[in-house]
């Protein structure tokens, strides 16, 4: 492969990484946590209205967990496409 | 010994710490001083943003501001963590990679433009001096309670001591004060934690009761 090529095919993977998994960000934070707080209230989890976990527990723990899953998928995209740091 | 001794002696001892650090860890060239001749292990660059995360804009403000704003308060708190979402994910990466040492140096190199890279500047001024006010508030609270002077005293007395630490170390000695601060926080952050659970529940992990606790 050209490694022109290699690079739009890496980046192009790289997109679509973001773009899941920022779309997974916008959903347990805005939606979630805000725009649908209300209705998710009526569910309630060991006792907590899970609109109000979501806004104040949910959504911190699932950014954390988001930002080890892109560091994690990245260096394995790095090796594949040999763009690895030596 | 009273309260106040104490205050003093473990007051003075985590100054110590952080200015020992920055002794220790002085930079020597530019490398050194802006990422550290990038030596640092990931799980101390971590925990260096971890105390970041949760300094004294936290530590004091947003702790005020929840229990002032009730569940409106937790838009903030998601937004200022998410922000390190898109940082991790749109900057930090990057900023590596074309081994610039400042957000505005990588968006000029990147856009190939000068323009765009005075408005990052400006936006990198404009947030570090929002940050910067807060943190530098609750540094100004914390030191007029403890040494019993106005404010604006214990705002530069702190700046006084930040900037010592951080123009002699670099970010070597910022990351390595920051860890140490990380393990001073998250033990400040548990004690009143465990000790408002046992006394409204009689059980260190707090738990919900099923009823709303009013403070009131």
């Amino acid at each position: 492969m050209v490694d022109n090529e290699r690079y739009e095919a890496y980046w192009k993977h790289n997109k679509t990484y973001i773009i899941v998994l920022l779309s997974i960000w916008f959903a347990v934070s805005y939606l979630f946590g805000i725009l649908m707080a209300d209705q998710l209230d009526s569910i309630k989890i060991a006792g907590f209205p899970l609109g109000f976990w979501f806004a104040n527990q949910g959504s911190e723990v699932i950014f954390v967990i988001l930002i080890a899953v892109y560091v994690k998928m990245m260096n394995s995209l790095d090796i594949k496409y040999d763009v690895h740091e030596k | 010994m009273d309260i106040l001794t104490w205050t003093w002696i473990i007051v003075g001892a985590s100054f110590a710490l952080y200015i020992g650090i920055a002794i220790w860890a002085k930079a020597k060239t530019t490398g050194d001083f802006y990422v550290a001749a990038k030596q640092i292990h990931p799980v101390l660059n971590g925990m260096a943003t971890g105390a970041d995360w949760m300094s004294a804009a936290s530590f004091i403000s947003m702790a005020g501001l929840i229990s002032f704003m009730g569940r409106d308060g937790s838009m903030y708190l998601m937004g200022w963590t998410g922000g390190y979402v898109l940082l991790a994910m749109l900057l930090a990466p990057y900023l590596r990679k074309y081994g610039k040492y400042t957000v505005p140096m990588f968006v000029g190199e990147r856009y190939y433009s000068q323009t765009a890279r005075v408005v990052a500047l400006i936006c990198a001024i404009f947030v570090s001096f929002t940050y910067v006010a807060g943190q530098m508030r609750g540094v100004g609270i914390v030191f007029s309670r403890f040494l019993e002077v106005p404010i604006n005293t214990g705002v530069i007395i702190g700046m006084c001591i930040v900037f010592f630490y951080a123009v002699l170390g670099g970010m070597k000695g910022i990351t390595y004060t920051q860890v140490a601060q990380y393990c001073v926080l998250i033990v400040a952050y548990m004690i009143p934690a465990i000790f408002i659970s046992i006394m409204l529940t009689g059980n260190p992990a707090a738990r919900s009761t099923g009823r709303r606790i009013s403070f009131r």
